[in-house]
């Protein structure tokens, strides 16, 4: 500092004063402990920063997973290889038979064997006119006076519904 | 202060601050500089331990004095040092390494500071500090009435330091409490030593105006 930058007495009293309490200041803030504990970081990052990046083993298990066993490994092929076969044999007998005469072919097949075992069964895939003749019914009592009964709780429920 | 940098880290070290007797830090550095360019990274880790030990407090006090936060003070040195480790080969021997060092510690204490900018959180004025119990204060057999004109002129130090623009404040605190030369200060901010000579009259004038106000 040359004579031009040197501060009056005043001026230097007030400098010595405001650089010793910034000192003390920092020091209370860090005391031996804290000083070491900010070397061992340091040095915790400049160990850190010289090792290649670690790569995250997924799924998180403990153990890394193992190949399968050599016979389970056979089992699975198999099953799925008989699997797709089964599914290709069906596909192509659907195929060569037509909709409905598989249904009349299973229909009756089905109500024989409910009969046969006293229970009342509805065959699912056959639908017989008195069938749709039911569900055309329904249909129109739905649409018409039971709709009209229904239509005043839809709008209350629509009123209550949460924005 | 945030978003503009004081500190020209790309310029040359123009006032080379030869030391005519290296300082210790200077020698560690360069012993550090060998055991890495030696591939000995773990001797050279813990050399630079030593290197840490010898630094840090004025690390510290020098970071604290931007940041005003103990956090972030540990956090720039932290990232001085680490930085320094790093770039190690790069430190030229002829050349000072606390300046070199200082260089690197203003720069990691503006990019804390810019950071924390970013994130809007409050930085902590000077007048915080009122609150300072005047024992901090060091004037340990003082008495009272000289320890009040201490903590007095501390306020009106610091309210006074708070006010400088950037470059002055860099400087002053640079100058006054890491006691840098004008020549050290110019090769740690890439400013010329006439540079750093007249922001520091002009920032030393006006403490001296507002301590002149205020007495």
């Amino acid at each position: 500092m040359n004579r031009r930058d040197e501060p009056d007495p005043t001026l230097a009293d007030a400098l010595d004063a405001y650089r010793a309490a910034a000192w003390a200041e920092v020091d209370a803030h860090f005391d031996e402990r804290a000083l070491e504990a900010q070397r061992q970081r340091i040095l915790q990052k400049l160990a850190q920063a010289g090792q290649p990046a670690r790569v995250l083993a997924f799924p998180g298990s403990a153990s890394p997973l193992r190949p399968a066993a050599g016979i389970s490994r056979r089992w699975i092929s198999a099953a799925a290889a008989a699997g797709l076969l089964v599914g290709l044999v069906t596909g192509q007998l659907l195929h060569v038979m037509p909709g409905d005469a598989w249904v009349h072919r299973v229909a009756p097949r089905a109500a024989q064997s409910v009969s046969a075992g006293r229970m009342t069964l509805i065959p699912a895939v056959a639908t017989t006119d008195a069938d749709n003749a039911l569900l055309d019914a329904i249909d129109v009592a739905v649409t018409t006076r039971g709709a009209s009964d229904l239509r005043a709780f839809d709008d209350m429920t629509f009123a209550y519904e949460p924005r | 202060m945030a978003g503009r940098s004081v500190v020209d880290a790309g310029a040359p070290l123009r006032d080379k601050v030869a030391e005519a007797q290296p300082s210790p830090a200077s020698v560690i550095a360069a012993e550090i500089k060998g055991l890495v360019a030696r591939g000995e990274r773990d001797q050279a880790r813990e050399r630079f331990g030593a290197l840490v030990a010898l630094l840090q407090r004025r690390a510290l006090r020098v970071a604290f004095q931007y940041l005003r936060n103990p956090d972030d003070a540990d956090e720039a040195v932290q990232d001085a040092f680490v930085k320094v480790f790093v770039h190690i080969e790069q430190y030229r021997e002829d050349l000072s390494f606390d300046v070199w060092f200082t260089r690197i510690l203003v720069n990691a204490s503006l990019d804390r500071l810019k950071a924390r900018n970013r994130q809007q959180r409050f930085i902590a004025q000077a007048s915080d500090d009122d609150e300072r119990p005047v024992e901090q204060v060091p004037a340990a057999e003082a008495s009272t009435e000289r320890r009040l004109l201490a903590r007095e002129r501390w306020e009106q130090v610091t309210r006074a330091v708070a006010n400088l623009p950037d470059r002055q404040r860099l400087v002053f605190t640079l100058s006054q409490v890491d006691q840098r030369t004008p020549a050290e200060i110019a090769a740690a901010t890439g400013m010329s030593a006439a540079t750093v000579r007249v922001h520091l009259f002009r920032a030393l004038r006006k403490l001296r105006g507002a301590l002149g106000e205020q007495a």
